[in-house]
């Protein structure tokens, strides 16, 4: 028995293949583009189509782009020596809010997790290591997740890069500003300890 | 609906929703369960730390009619040293994902908790060695009911005994095999390499170290384990490749 019309069966079992939707998510967004007016359905579907065709990687970076290269890497107001390397396009928007720095990106799409088949080839690795190669980058911040996969990511640049002379830098683990100390577990509170600096 | 309280650690999670991970544990009261922890990718969530694999912890877990979820925690060894190396993370996700995957949910296992805390208890104390993989990896599958027979032949049960020539070991029947019940496909193997498998079992951890294991014989296990493991599992495990890789780098 057919509960739904079937373009309406479509359009829920489209948006369940989305991450993070399940059916009952995927139904309820169906019916609000339903309730919702032609254009702006109409509208939804171009952005989504203009987005797929339109956006491609930067050839230098690989985050996700219009124009190549990207307007990041085309700011020539920025820190030529220092590159910091990113899991996701998302995390040079979170890097960008904190105003601090003012270098280059490099975005590797993932992160290694051996444990899901995930190592080093299927990332942007080795256009990071070409893009290296006659540049000016004295250092390459590693930004990854501080978790298992960020850190072995993490490890395994360090292994790579420190070889071929360049300073490979962390970014700091430690407390939340605002958070109160006795509900910081051992672990992070460990790290913030080590990383601690003079006042 | 019920609330579970037990020790565990971590093996692996994946990121699920917002902010959510959904993380496997091997428990030492339950086995392997499967739990939500909300908000954990929030770098204010006091459960990041919990959920990270190889972390040894009490929990308290909500068992609902659907997925379970992670109510607290504590940490009682956060094994940070383990993910603070490249070869360290590798070997122990190689040990998580051989429990993750050869023991199903609720089913508990007190020996396969015990050998899987000592091992990375070792791990951080004596670094990655073949030996220790080696032993874990034929520890588990006799725990498992897989432990090979050396000492009679699997086919005709003669009595197996170390003499001139080599030994011959049938995967597919898992143990020794006489010459006189030799098949073309069973593996050719020194007896070195036999009567250290032995040990691998017998030897307290401690003294494992203590084994005079060359390289040939090293290669030898590796390879017997690798096939005789893929063999009874179905599986070659991912981490396995990249461990080796590492394993064969100069570091």
């Amino acid at each position: 028995m057919h509960y739904f019309a079937r373009p309406i069966a479509r359009l829920v079992g489209q948006l369940t293949k989305l991450p993070g939707i399940g059916p009952k998510t995927a139904q309820r967004l169906a019916f609000y583009i339903l309730s919702g007016s032609q254009s702006a359905a109409k509208e939804l579907a171009q952005a989504i189509l203009e987005a797929k065709e339109k956006i491609k990687y930067c050839s230098r970076c690989c985050n996700l782009t219009e124009d190549d290269p990207c307007p990041i890497c085309k700011d020539a107001r920025r820190d030529g020596e220092v590159l910091c390397v990113v899991e996701n396009p998302q995390d040079i928007v979170a890097m960008e809010k904190t105003g601090e720095f003012f270098g280059f990106y490099h975005v590797l799409h993932g992160s290694i997790s051996p444990i899901d088949g995930i190592g080093p080839e299927e990332l942007k690795i080795k256009e990071l290591l070409n893009r290296l190669q006659d540049s000016s980058f004295k250092e390459v911040i590693v930004a990854t997740d501080p978790n298992v996969e960020g850190e072995a990511t993490a490890l395994y640049l360090a292994r790579i890069l420190k070889p071929l002379g360049y300073r490979v830098t962390r970014i700091a683990h430690g407390l939340p500003i605002g958070g109160d100390l006795e509900y910081a577990d051992e672990v992070t509170l460990g790290k913030a300890l080590q990383g601690r600096k003079e006042i | 609906m019920a609330v579970i309280r037990t020790e565990a650690i971590a093996l692996k999670g994946k990121d699920l929703g917002e902010a959510d991970r959904l993380v496997t544990f091997f428990s030492r009261s339950s086995g392997k369960i499967r739990a939500v922890a909300n908000g954990a990718r929030r770098t204010r969530s006091n459960m990041s730390a919990l959920v990270q694999p190889f972390t040894y912890s009490h929990l308290s877990i909500y068992q609902g009619s659907s997925l379970a979820r992670v109510r607290s925690g504590e940490i009682i060894q956060g094994n940070l040293s383990l993910r603070e190396d490249l070869l360290l993370m590798t070997a122990s996700s190689y040990l998580a994902e051989m429990v993750d995957f050869l023991m199903e949910e609720d089913d508990p296992n007190e020996a396969v908790f015990a050998l899987l805390l000592n091992s990375l208890a070792i791990f951080k104390e004596r670094g990655v060695e073949r030996i220790l993989l080696r032993s874990f990896e034929i520890r588990l599958m006799s725990i498992l009911g897989y432990r090979p027979r050396l000492e009679n032949c699997v086919h005709c049960g003669a009595e197996t005994k170390p003499g001139k020539g080599s030994a011959f070991f049938s995967v597919a029947q898992g143990g020794l095999k006489c010459p006189e019940c030799v098949e073309e496909s069973d593996r050719e193997i020194s007896w070195g390499t036999c009567q250290v498998l032995g040990r691998l079992l017998g030897t307290p951890w401690r003294q494992l170290f203590n084994l005079r294991v060359d390289s040939k014989m090293q290669k030898e296990l590796e390879s017997l384990l690798a096939e005789f493991i893929e063999y009874r599992s179905e599986r070659r495990f991912k981490t396995l490749s990249f461990l080796q890789t590492l394993l064969e780098e100069p570091s």
